[in-house]
């Protein structure tokens, strides 16, 4: 299982509201960090919801390719950009029905670079790069963006004042 | 089959029918408040930018497109195809994620056709109300659910006879930017107003400027929807029972033609015959119709107050124009949500064609929205991307603005023949295309937005103009901003309500949505909205006899 939202929102919530009144308009590092904690979680991804394992390590490849490491930020392989589509290709999941794209091209892909890819095969590649982006720079709650990457990469503050009902409710998104 | 008996259904608990039931509950009407969705969680919907209203890539929430509270299927040349339901099904409807940005609309909005006079291909009318008689309703909506602005400096402006409830945002720098630039053009910018706690207001907290704030629901409550407002009043009052997940499926009329209650589906799927001495239909523009239409009967063989097939006619909704750049510095600070300088130079009385728009500088994008943005000079992917990316989400620069779109008789929702719904109703189809006049403003006030992004020093500036011409009330009819379905007047063969939005032939059948909107003004509609079922309901209340209480 990847790391989940956990269920800490009440505590947090309540430690933003004690420093609401020192911060109006800004942000708290403090409460930053809280957050921060809860969407790291920890231990190993697999087994994967949908895809292979070698499925897994192509798309993570071809991901890396797009979105590389840099001195700024982790590249879509730290970003765990792979299980932001693994987990929304999971049976009931919005892009199940894609699996069956990637179980097609990711077996026609092996050794081919990025560039390589987009002129054999256009449409696949549009799609890759549609959900990489996706995994990358939407919010980690979908499965990527591991540790608010590439919210750090644009200088935004990560995450502010999550959930106020019910503590440990699964996240499902 | 469960019986039960009402003085008052209220149908929808969205932003009109939330301010309807707290007037009638409040005023000792025992009133049933029935909502197809539920109420909306934070937890479920968060931050989860994918599955916001901004952007609903994976799924909808809140209001989700399951199979419950699927909405329609679009007829766009000649094929079907699912519409995303942008307005939310959950109590508060659009009101617990919209933008909030709350306008009234201008004096002139009130009479376009005495304005412009007849437009060829057109079904521009005349309101049957004045601004005036809505005035105290805006206000009522404004203190009720909450409105922070300032209009110093907007000459457009109808007038107030009260200030603001709450004061004006503070400008960020982008707005600050655009504000003075306008300004310097000799145009006239001013605070954009919202449904939003600028100050600690009605027992909630003050925005705390969060990045994004459209499209998702406040974690603190700052933002007012009749979700946090009106609808827990009601519910205070001990008159009102609200119903969540209670699908309303038929509006039951006799065979002599008078309407005596609804009947509703609940989670369970066991139906509900409500007796009730009167229906208010709040919907939404896109379901009130709906509903009317699929309540056929002896004497209303083509739907309840259809017999002159005005019903679904005249849609209209918003066609968004946008320019946008990249500065040469950052300009956006960690502070959100963005968008504060609004602009109404241009809303009437353009060179060329009728009507026009508003700009404004807009809410923040989230990076994602951004990484399909790019400079044309930079590659799609890779590292150059990435840095791109890093450099300019701050530098980002944006105007946009709705346009007033002209109403056409041909525009309008039909029951699509082929395929129902869970509930065996048909699903909505759209026919009709876009008036040509709303091409050219379009155009004009895409150019406008280019020209004031370029004097705020924005590079690689791109335009949007709006989508596709084909699509009736812009995104496609079903958009966040659809409303004038039934719409108000004093012809019975014109229009479907009356202009106290009484529906025609029904002496206790009432629409208090964006339904009755005439014209949808050239800004944002949901003010206009509240503040006319504020006023419907006041008149129920006033006339409880003649409407059969
Ligand atoms: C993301 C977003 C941003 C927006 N931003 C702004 C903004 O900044 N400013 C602005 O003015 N407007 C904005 N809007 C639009 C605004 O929310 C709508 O104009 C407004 O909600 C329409 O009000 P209404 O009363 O006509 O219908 P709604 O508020 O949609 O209410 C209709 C309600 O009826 C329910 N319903 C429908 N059919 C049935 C049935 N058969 N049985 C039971 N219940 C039913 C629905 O679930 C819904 O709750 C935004 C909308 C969205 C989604
Ligand atoms: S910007 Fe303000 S009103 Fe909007 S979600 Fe954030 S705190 Fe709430």
């Amino acid at each position: 299982m990847g790391p989940q939202k956990r269920s800490t929102c009440a505590v947090s919530r309540k430690a933003f509201l004690g420093l609401s009144g020192v911060v109006a308009g800004g942000f708290a590092a403090g409460w930053f960090g809280v957050e921060l904690v809860e969407y790291m979680g920890s231990g190993p991804e697999t087994p994967w919801r949908s895809l292979t394992e070698d499925e897994a390590k192509e798309f993570d490849r071809l991901a890396e390719e797009l979105i590389p490491a840099d001195e700024f930020a982790p590249g879509a392989h730290d970003a765990k950009v792979v299980r932001f589509i693994d987990w929304q290709m999971a049976p009931g999941k919005p892009y199940e029905k894609d699996l069956e794209i990637y179980r097609k091209f990711l077996a026609l892909t092996k050794g081919m670079g990025a560039a390589e890819v987009e002129k054999k095969f256009p449409d696949f590649f549009a799609t890759l790069l549609r959900h990489v982006r996706q995994g990358y720079y939407a919010h980690p709650v979908h499965g990527g963006n591991f540790a608010y990457a590439s919210y750090r990469l644009v200088g935004l503050p990560g995450p502010t004042v999550t959930g106020r009902n019910v503590p440990g409710r699964e996240n499902h998104l | 089959m469960i019986r039960e008996t009402t003085d008052a259904v209220v149908v929808g608990a969205g932003a009109g029918g939330g301010c309807a039931a707290k007037v009638l509950a409040c005023a000792g009407i025992k009133t049933l408040l029935l909502e197809r969705g539920e109420w909306a969680k934070t937890d479920v919907n968060g931050e989860a930018d994918l599955s916001s209203q901004r952007m609903p890539l994976l799924v909808q929430g809140p209001g989700r497109l399951g199979t419950r509270t699927q909405k329609c299927h679009a007829y766009d040349n000649g094929r079907w195809g699912v519409v995303v339901p942008w307005n939310a099904a959950c109590v508060g409807s659009g009101t617990v994620t919209y933008g909030a940005m709350a306008w009234r609309f201008m004096e002139v909005d009130f009479h376009l056709k005495s304005h412009y006079g007849e437009i060829p291909d057109s079904s521009l009318e005349d309101w049957p109300i004045s601004y005036d008689e809505l005035e105290p309703y805006y206000y009522q909506a404004e203190c009720e659910v909450g409105v922070a602005g300032d209009n110093t400096g907007n000459p457009f402006a109808a007038p107030r006879k009260q200030p603001f409830p709450m004061p004006a945002f503070a400008l960020d720098p982008e707005s600050q930017l655009m504000w003075d630039v306008t300004k310097k053009m000799g145009l006239h910018p001013f605070h954009c107003s919202f449904l939003r706690n600028s100050v600690p207001h009605n027992g909630r907290p003050a925005c705390i400027h969060q990045h994004f704030c459209v499209g998702f629901q406040c974690p603190i409550d700052a933002k007012n929807g009749t979700q946090n407002t009106v609808i827990p009043v009601a519910l205070k009052s001990g008159n009102c029972e609200l119903r969540v997940r209670a699908m309303v499926t038929e509006l039951l009329v006799d065979d002599q033609g008078r309407l005596h209650g609804v009947k509703y589906v609940d989670e369970n799927d066991v139906v509900h015959l409500v007796e009730s001495k009167i229906v208010v239909l709040a919907a939404g523009s896109n379901e009130t119709a709906r509903l009317l239409l699929v309540s056929k009967s002896k004497l209303f063989p083509n739907g309840a107050g259809n017999n002159h097939d005005v019903v679904g006619r005249n849609i209209t909704g918003h066609a968004y124009v946008d320019a946008n750049g990249f500065l040469d510095r950052d300009i956006h600070t960690d502070a959100g949500p963005g968008t504060g300088t609004a602009i109404w130079d241009y809303e009437h009385d353009n060179e060329g064609f009728a009507l026009g728009g508003m700009l404004h500088t807009d809410f923040r994008y989230t990076p994602f929205q951004l990484s399909g943005r790019r400079n044309t000079s930079v590659p799609a992917w890779g590292r150059a991307h990435k840095e791109f990316m890093r450099q300019n989400y701050k530098r980002f620069f944006r105007i946009c603005g709705p346009i007033q779109q002209v109403p056409r008789w041909e525009n309008r929702l039909v029951l699509n023949p082929k395929q129902k719904d869970y509930w065996g109703l048909p699903f909505l189809a759209f026919e009709g295309r876009e008036h040509e006049n709303d091409f050219k403003n379009r155009i004009f006030l895409a150019n406008k937005a280019r020209e004031i992004a370029e004097k705020c020093g924005a590079k690689d500036i791109q335009c949007g103009w709006g989508g596709p011409k084909d699509r009736p009330g812009g995104s496609g009819g079903g958009g966040q901003h659809q409303s004038g379905s039934c719409r108000m007047g004093t012809d019975p063969k014109k229009s479907v309500t009356d202009k106290w939005c009484r529906v025609w032939d029904f002496p206790n059948l009432f629409l208090a949505d964006c339904s009755v909107h005439v014209n949808n003004g050239g800004m944002n509609p949901v003010l206009t909205g509240m503040a006319l079922a504020f006023r419907t309901a006041k008149h129920i209340v006033d006339n409880r006899k003649e409407v059969g209480m």
